[in-house]
């Protein structure tokens, strides 16, 4: 299945929007047409009437108008992404049928949309995508693709991708094809803002979609949970403590049947452990906490310690411990 | 079991303190492991699922305790009540954390058989089992201490034997049940091998008319004297564990020292800071056996080679301390434990930058050893 990862940062004066959105291409094919301006998003102006909510919809789709207008400006900007990828196109009629200085009257610009995709096929939209293989980061600034990356090489390069499952090519600047999009006349960009939205709506996916933005470390610590799932079934099964695999069964929401069914057990702590590790994905460093011994709850001794260990017994433990 | 009492020395004086591994009979280290396994699962099944930690004590200096007994004259470190943790998420925790689980199920299997095994059987059956995981006797050996430590039972109780390399001869008699008595005096000068089964050494019954227990650093000396039927000149009994003493020995000592209370302990060590450590192991105790190693400790005291019977040694015979010599002496001056006349003589080794081998005192013939101990028990040249 071919997943579609969207950033969008969206800049509304002093307000900072960001919208990721994943999208399956069953998802896509289901919304084929579906089409809402960034104007629709806008409806609480003074002067309301200078705003004007376009929907453009085909087979009967369309959106209830009591959907958050957020959700129809995410919509909207998703299905043009979709539609355009990575083309510049200077202007899609199909899309958009009103006119550009119109949008621009409303003083709603988008300043940029960030989408990351990991595009497998192309969706074979009109504005059809001339990606890679590779993800891609693409910037749009007002519904076009901006390829000079200068001014925010800074801001990619300070998020923590890796914490996300993804690296940052660098090198993209250089890499830009597009020099019309003038970033540095418009106003400076607030880093942390959008640093701390980008983080945000990370975590927001992050906990939304088990298993695709997974930090570097927990894809290396799933990697361990068939061992460890061994281990602990192993020590279930060997039991022949009946009462004590009954108990373990029931935790795990088994039957007591179940225990010597070949492998069920395994898998089932398995699939826990793959799943905790997903949910627990960078949230805290560590496990569940515990503060002391699992068969001794003594109070803890702050006391200064008289005897410094040396190294050295350590070192020739090897002999105490054979 | 006998090592299931504190040594009296000790609860007086850090009761409290003191956290321990108990031995335990098969049953309850099994409901033990049960309950790590049975807290595993709680929170990886509960509305807010996570992997446990396993909580284990704390072997860095700060939880590292030393203290002198009031009631005897036996000293010991021991482990206090801090915790540290293993864990799945943290980076260098996950093979550690892993393999505490693989070991604990491999114990659990043996303890359910009841069987007893050692670190290098467990070691072959792991790296066959989990060759991913365990790639050295130290990892074995390391993780069987953590599970020491979370399931705070001792290390015999999992159904594990010391390796023993551990030796002894002399003026006693081993009486053990359902064997016949065996005669340290008759034996040839290897001795008697020390069993790494605790259950055996626990029951052992002892019949001896010595005076003095030698504890010898080094096998070829032990040999020499055991050769020499020193035993018969000085009424004593002779062990050694080959260099630092391992858990048996010592447990076998720390038996004899209860037995026979009136009985000196003198250690025959290299003037080098290693043979200082390794008479420090005999007389306080090792951290590397983590929650155990405040058990055994004995009164045992120097009888040689002190820096005043260098005068005896040729210039040839002195060594130059390596760098793992002074590393040694400076961890030894760190501890508080080290009594003032041992600092100074450490003070000395390394003030000289020299080292010197028992066997420098063969210079004066092979029997010379026997006299120049026999001379420093006459004079009460220990300390």
């Amino acid at each position: 299945m071919t997943l579609y990862l969207f950033l969008f940062i969206i800049s509304f004066k002093k307000y900072l929007l960001i919208f990721i959105i994943l999208l399956s291409q069953t998802l896509i094919l289901k919304v084929p047409m579906i089409a809402f301006d960034v104007f629709s998003e806008h409806v609480t102006t003074n002067n309301g009437s200078n705003v004007e909510s376009i929907f453009q919809s085909t087979d009967g789709i369309l959106l209830p108008n009591s959907s958050p207008n957020a959700e129809r400006f995410v919509s909207g900007l998703q299905e043009y992404i979709l539609k355009h990828g990575n083309n510049s196109v200077e202007e899609c009629t199909s899309c958009f049928p009103v006119n550009r200085d119109n949008r621009k009257g409303t003083g709603h610009n988008v300043e940029v949309a960030i989408a990351l995709v990991d595009v497998a096929h192309s969706p074979g939209n009109p504005c059809s995508w001339t990606c890679s293989a590779k993800p891609e980061v693409l910037y749009f600034e007002d519904f076009s693709l901006c390829t000079d990356l200068h001014s925010i090489d800074g801001i990619l390069k300070s998020i923590d991708w890796k914490n996300y499952g993804l690296s940052l090519k660098t090198g993209l600047a250089e890499q830009g094809r597009l020099h019309d999009l003038e970033w540095a006349q418009k106003a400076p960009v607030d880093i942390k803002l959008i640093r701390k939205a980008i983080k945000l709506a990370f975590d927001d996916m992050k906990s939304k979609y088990d298993g695709i933005f997974m930090n570097y470390h927990t894809s290396k610590v799933q990697v361990y949970a068939p061992d460890l799932s061994r281990a602990i079934a192993g020590l279930i099964l060997s039991s022949k403590d009946v009462e004590f695999q009954a108990q373990c069964a029931s935790l795990l929401g088994l039957q007591r049947d179940d225990i010597n069914m070949d492998g069920r057990v395994e898998s089932c702590i398995k699939e826990k452990i793959i799943a905790t590790i997903e949910l627990n994905s960078g949230k805290t460093k560590g496990g569940k906490k515990v503060n002391s011994c699992l068969f001794e709850c003594e109070k803890i001794h702050e006391e200064d310690c008289c005897y410094q260990n040396d190294e050295r017994r350590d070192n020739h433990s090897i002999d105490d411990e054979m | 079991m006998e090592t299931t009492e504190l040594p009296k020395s000790i609860l007086f004086f850090s009761d409290q303190q003191l956290c321990y591994a108990e031995s335990l009979p098969p049953s309850q280290v099994k409901a033990r492991i049960e309950i790590a396994l049975l807290n595993f699962l709680n929170c990886l099944c509960s509305p807010s699922p996570a992997i446990t930690d396993l909580p284990l004590v704390n072997k860095r200096n700060e939880n590292c305790k030393f203290r002198k007994g009031l009631m005897s004259d036996v000293s010991s470190i021991f482990l206090s009540h801090s915790f540290c943790t293993r864990s799945l998420s943290k980076n260098k925790d996950v093979k550690s954390f892993i393999r505490v689980w693989k070991v604990m199920e491999l114990c659990f299997q043996i303890v359910s058989q009841e069987k007893l095994v050692t670190q290098r059987e467990l070691f072959y059956k792991l790296i066959c089992d989990s060759p991913d995981y365990f790639t050295s006797q130290i990892q074995v050996n390391r993780t069987v201490q953590d599970v020491v430590s979370l399931l705070r039972c001792s290390r015999y109780s999992l159904g594990i034997m010391a390796s023993t390399r551990g030796t002894i001869i002399g003026r006693i008699l081993l009486k053990i049940q359902g064997q016949e008595t065996i005669d340290c005096s008759s034996l040839g000068p290897a001795g008697y091998p020390i069993t790494g089964d605790f259950g055996i050494l626990d029951s052992m019954r002892f019949d001896s008319d010595a005076r003095y227990i030698l504890v010898v650093e080094k096998d070829a000396v032990f040999q020499r004297l055991a050769e020499d039927c020193i035993f018969n000149q000085i009424p004593c009994i002779l062990i050694t564990a080959k260099g630092y003493p391992d858990l048996a020995t010592r447990f076998l000592l720390h038996r004899l020292s209860q037995n026979f209370p009136e009985l000196s302990i003198l250690a025959l060590v290299d003037w080098n800071p290693a043979g200082l450590a390794i008479l420090c192991t005999y007389k306080f105790g090792s951290m590397s056996m983590g929650l155990e190693a405040y058990k055994y400790a004995c009164n045992v005291k120097w009888l040689g080679l002190h820096e005043h019977d260098l005068e005896k040694i040729p210039p040839e015979s002195f060594i130059q301390l390596k760098p793992h010599d002074l590393q040694t002496a400076k961890s030894l001056m760190s501890s508080e434990m080290l009594p003032e006349m041992y600092r100074k003589e450490l003070a000395l080794m390394v003030g000289k930058g020299m080292r010197v081998d028992i066997e420098a005192l063969y210079f004066y013939g092979f029997d010379f050893l026997g006299k120049y101990i026999s001379s420093k028990i006459v004079q009460s040249d220990y300390m």
